[in-house]
Order: C-alpha cells, then sequence, then structure tokens
C-alpha cells in the first residue's frame, strides 16, 4: 500500500481505490493525519458514515482546526463537488440522517457553520446517535468560542 | 555543498530539450525544467508548488495518471501518449516517460515525468492522412475504393476477415483500417507474424505457457489471444504456420477455446480474427500446407488487395503522398519528379508493390539535392528494366486488362489531359471517350 498511490486516487477522484490504500497506509502507521483526513472523505462518498464519524472525532478533538482550515484549492479538497453530488443528485433520501451526516461532515471541511446546522438536522433524526452528539458538541463549542471571540473584538474596537 | 550538487542537477535538466518535472508524494510540482516551461508556456514560478492536474489538465490525471501506472505497477513507462492543455488553452500532444521516486526505505516519495512536444509529428501525420482516402490507404483506383467500401460494410461484423495480396500491397494497412472501423476499434489489437517464430514457441506465443511448460518457461506467460480478449488478432502469414498449430487454430476459431502449453485448463477468448498472406491459396491447399477447412473459417470475408501494376492510378497520389513524407523526415524541401522519371516510374512493373515504390521514392529523394528529382536519380534496376522492355502498344494488347493498364499509364503521363493522350493514340477525343468508357475509366 502507498500514500502516494492513496493520494493519486484521491485527487483523481476514484474513492472507492483511494480507500482501500488509505485502509493500507493507516494500518502502517494509525497516527497518519493526512491519510486519515482523506479517508473520512472516502467513507462519507462510499457510504460508511458511522466509520467516517468515528475517525472525525478522533481528528477533531486533536485539532479541529486540521479540519476547518481546509483550502478547496491549495489542499484540492473535494467536499464542494461531493456537496453538490449529495445536494443536487438526489442520490441519498433527503430528510435522512445520512443524508445531513453526509453533509454535515463534507461542510466542516468547507464552512463550521453549515456543518453544525447539518449535524443539528441529523441529531433531531437520530438524538441517541453517540458519535454524533460529541461530535455535534465539539463543533458547537468551537463556533460558540469563535463568535465569543468575535463579539469581544467587536467590543473593543467600538470602545 | 547539496546545494551545489542540486544546482548542477538543475542545470543539467534545464539543458535538455524534453521537458521535465517532478512532484513530491502529494502530486504537487517541484521541479520545472526550461523545456517544460517551453513546451507547456508556464513559468516555473507559476507552477511550483501546483498540483500537477491543475498545470496539465490531462485527461489522464483523472483516467490513468501515468505515476500511478508506475505505482501499481513497478515498472516505468515509456513514449506513453497523452494530451495536456498549454497555458494558452491549446491542447498539445505529447510523448512521456514515467518513473517514480524512492527514498532510503523504499517509499515512493514523488515521481518524474520526462515529456516531448509531438505538435508537429501530430500536425504531419493529420496532413499525411488528409492526403489519404482511407485510414492512412491511399487509394484513388476502382480496386481500392471497392475495398475501402466492404471495410465499412463489415464494421458491425465480428467474421474473420483473409486478405490475399502480394507483398508490399499493403494487408496490414487493410487490416489496420477493419479494425479501426470496427465496434472492437477501442479494444486490443495484436498482431503476430507466423512466419517469424520457431515452430515450437509459435503456439506459446498464440496461446501462453505455464511455468515449467519448457526448458525457458521461467513464469506463467499470457498468449497473444488472450491478451486480444474482446478484441482483435491479426496473424499476418498465415500460411506459414505449421500444419499441427492451424488445427489448434482452427479450434479457436470453431469453439473460441484453447489451452496453454504444458496446462489441461480450457480457456476462452472472444477474439476477432484478421488474417493475412500473400501465397498462392490455391496451390497451397493443393499442396496440403494450408488446411482447407481452416481457410475457409478464416476467409468467410476474402478481401484481395490488387497489386500496383494493376492500379496505376494510385502511382502518382503515392508518390505525391511519399514525397510529402520524405519531406519531413529529412527536413528538405518538397520535390517534384520530372517528366522523365514519372514515366519511368509509370512503366515499371512493381513487384514489390507499394513498399518498393515507398523505397524508390526515399532513394531518389536523398539523391536529390536541387527541386526536382530527375530519372538519373532513379534506381538503375528501374531505369534499366524500362529502357529494356519494349513500350507496348495499346493495339498489342489482347484483353482488356493489358488495355486498361496501358491507356491508364498513357492517361496519367499526361496528367489525364486527354486532348494530349488523343494525339498520342492519333484518335479523336470521342473515340478516346468511348475507350476510357469501355474500360471503366470515363469517370475516374
Amino acid at each position: 500500500m502507498s500514500e502516494m498511490l492513496a493520494n493519486q486516487y484521491f485527487m483523481a477522484r476514484k474513492f472507492l481505490e483511494a480507500e482501500i490504500e488509505l485502509e493500507g497506509v493507516i494500518e502502517k502507521n494509525p497516527s497518519n493525519k493526512f491519510a486519515l483526513k482523506k479517508l473520512v472523505v472516502c467513507y462519507t462518498h462510499n457510504n460508511k458514515i458511522e466509520q467516517a464519524l468515528k475517525i472525525l472525532l478522533e481528528l477533531i478533538t486533536d485539532d479541529i482546526n486540521f479540519i476547518i482550515d481546509t483550502d478547496p484549492i491549495d489542499d484540492d479538497c473535494p467536499c464542494f463537488e461531493l456537496i453538490n453530488e449529495v445536494e443536487h443528485k438526489n442520490l441519498y433520501k433527503n430528510n435522512s440522517p445520512k443524508y445531513f451526516m453526509m453533509l454535515g461532515i463534507f461542510w466542516l471541511y468547507c464552512n463550521f457553520e453549515n456543518s453544525l446546522i447539518n449535524f443539528q438536522k441529523a441529531l433531531q433524526i437520530e438524538s441517541e446517535n453517540k458519535i454524533l452528539i460529541k461530535l455535534y458538541d465539539k463543533i458547537k463549542a468551537y463556533s460558540d468560542n469563535v463568535h465569543s471571540m468575535e463579539i469581544r473584538s467587536e467590543d473593543r474596537s467600538i470602545n | 555543498m547539496i546545494n551545489q550538487k542540486e544546482k548542477i542537477q538543475d542545470h543539467i535538466l534545464d539543458s535538455i530539450g524534453e521537458g521535465v518535472f517532478t512532484v513530491d508524494k502529494t502530486f504537487r510540482i517541484n521541479f520545472f525544467n526550461k523545456a517544460a516551461e517551453k513546451i507547456t508556456g508556464f513559468n516555473k514560478e507559476e507552477v511550483l508548488g501546483k498540483f500537477c492536474k491543475h498545470v496539465f489538465k490531462s485527461d489522464l490525471c483523472f483516467l490513468d495518471c501515468p505515476i500511478s501506472i508506475v505505482l501499481r505497477n513497478n515498472k516505468n513507462i515509456y513514449d506513453f501518449e497523452a494530451k495536456i492543455v498549454s497555458k494558452d488553452g491549446e491542447r498539445k500532444p505529447i510523448r512521456l516517460n514515467s518513473a517514480v521516486l524512492y527514498n532510503e526505505e523504499n517509499e515512493p516519495t514523488g515521481g518524474v515525468i520526462s515529456f516531448r512536444d509531438q505538435s508537429e509529428v501530430e500536425a504531419f501525420r493529420k496532413s499525411l492522412e488528409k492526403d489519404t482516402n482511407f485510414y492512412g490507404i491511399i487509394g484513388h483506383s476502382k480496386a481500392m475504393k471497392e475495398i475501402f467500401e466492404l471495410i465499412k460494410e463489415i464494421s458491425e461484423s465480428d467474421a474473420p476477415v483473409l486478405i490475399h495480396g502480394e507483398s508490399g500491397t499493403g494487408k496490414e494497412l487493410v487490416a489496420n483500417a477493419i479494425q479501426k472501423s470496427s465496434r472492437r476499434n477501442s479494444k486490443e489489437f495484436v498482431k503476430v507474424n507466423c512466419s517469424v517464430f520457431p515452430d515450437n514457441l509459435l503456439a506459446s506465443e498464440l496461446f501462453g505457457h505455464v511455468k515449467g511448460a519448457f526448458t525457458d518457461a521461467h513464469k506463467d506467460r499470457l498468449g497473444r489471444f488472450e491478451l486480444a480478449n474482446e478484441g482483435t488478432i491479426f496473424l499476418d502469414e498465415i500460411a506459414e504456420m505449421p500444419i499441427q498449430m492451424q488445427s489448434k487454430l482452427l479450434r479457436v476459431l470453431q469453439e473460441g477455446t484453447f489451452e496453454r502449453v504444458g496446462e489441461s485448463i480450457t480457456r476462452n477468448s472472444d477474439v476477432r480474427i484478421i488474417s493475412a498472406t500473400n501465397i498462392n491459396i490455391d496451390q497451397a491447399l493443393k499442396k496440403g500446407s494450408l488446411r482447407e477447412d481452416l481457410y475457409y473459417r478464416l476467409s468467410v470475408i476474402p478481401i484481395e488487395v490488387p497489386p500496383l501494376r494493376e492500379r496505376t492510378e494510385d502511382i502518382i497520389p503515392l508518390i505525391n503522398h511519399f514525397i510529402s513524407k520524405f519531406a519531413i523526415i529529412y527536413k528538405k524541401e518538397l520535390k517534384e519528379l520530372d517528366d522523365n522519371a514519372l514515366e519511368t516510374l509509370m512503366n515499371y512493373n512493381w513487384p514489390g508493390n507499394v513498399r518498393e515504390l515507398e523505397n524508390t521514392i526515399e532513394y531518389a529523394f536523398v539523391r536529390t539535392n536541387g527541386a526536382t528529382i530527375h530519372s538519373s536519380k532513379l534506381p538503375a534496376i528501374i531505369r534499366n528494366y524500362v529502357s529494356n522492355s519494349s513500350v507496348k502498344s495499346i493495339d498489342e494488347c489482347v484483353d482488356k486488362n493489358c488495355e486498361r493498364t496501358e491507356l491508364l499509364k498513357i492517361l496519367n503521363r499526361h496528367k489525364w489531359n486527354k486532348t494530349k493522350v488523343a494525339q498520342e493514340l492519333k484518335v479523336g477525343r470521342t473515340t478516346l471517350w468511348r475507350k476510357m468508357k469501355r474500360l471503366g475509366l470515363a469517370e475516374e
């Protein structure tokens, strides 16, 4: 298994092949954050939502900015394309928890607020999903923190 | 010290004519030489740190990235055809070589691609194609046009085709045209010359072998029939195939099954067979060197490629085609033949057919410095043949074929100026027209 080949598959949007290669890479080095970050996208795309949520939770517990600061161009992140695919190609049943979870995951790489909205909708339907709850709490805490910092900085500029 | 070494390496890579770039393991470009800048139109500064797919915008980046092929197969690739989009949006054909770079732990850490601009070669190929009539075959004669028509008609069929014709008539080009116009054109096209393999190796070549099947069989090997699965196989010089092999081939034709040498597992292959031969088939059948049942199986669609002497109307277009080709290959100006040279070529009987004509034009082309090829620059064998053979008058002809061939020569010599032809034949233009019509030349 080669990380470089996994990167190429990911770059070429061959998510099934990328998933297999990335799993091999993670097996050799379970702390490879870059591979894990990509594997979340592959699992989500390949309809393995529970596995994706689990890894995503580990990653944001360690460093949420590692996901949130992803740049669509500089990091060649496919999430905008995938959001478009989920929202407009009717591949998944609208308003199902899976639909909102997928969007929640993909949006986290591009816009944490949209991600939070989707995870919240998923939680309204699957309120007992423990990983989902933890994930939501982490993103919510981050969001609250960002907002309180914004308010403080606005206050400072008024004073 | 390392910096100094790297500078020298960069300098070397900048001085070569091939474009070279390298990527890291995330496929971001980390080296881009001067030739790559020239071919793509991008400056080094514009591309360093960018993903290669964003720079080259090749379909291959998504379908079959050359570096990923090397990563998968552990084998460098050479002369791979691809298209890239240059900075000004032009799609450029290139040929590339690709390799993977490894660290000390033998893990892939990057890739290197060297590439050549093929735009000029492609333009040349297209300009030649424009002059040709059918998938690279030059044919203005009725016989060749009928072959083109037949190839179009059979394009939906998978029936075996047997191409018969003298050596040098272009049987392989006909086979290429059949494959390219068929519905299997996107699949493998495997060619085998049955006469070049010793008897014992041909079976292994066609059907493959398993490890240990014979002394040099160190590992399993796929045969050509397996490689051509779902595609087409071209068996050239089929009549040279040993008789034992012919029965095995017959089985493939009848049942689509075969066994690898040294193995008893029966394998299937869905292959369309095109074969060719230049031998006298009747004689081979009588002699028993070609199995009759195989012949009938192979020749569901027979195609007879006529010798050049029977389609002299193709000589001038072929000459023009070859002159254009050699002008590009030898980077010389276009040349033309003077009337004497043309007459000599028109009166020669071309036993080696189109291949001999091509060789003749190349010979004369390289011997000529000016813009005109004179007959003195033609091979002596051709000049001697023509000067020794008395020019046959049309009146001496005893059959229609001879009459047609001789009239064609005169028409070609006068570039189809009927007044001049009529003058040479000492007949009126109406008589000439009637004669042309009777010989099937009036519309050509």
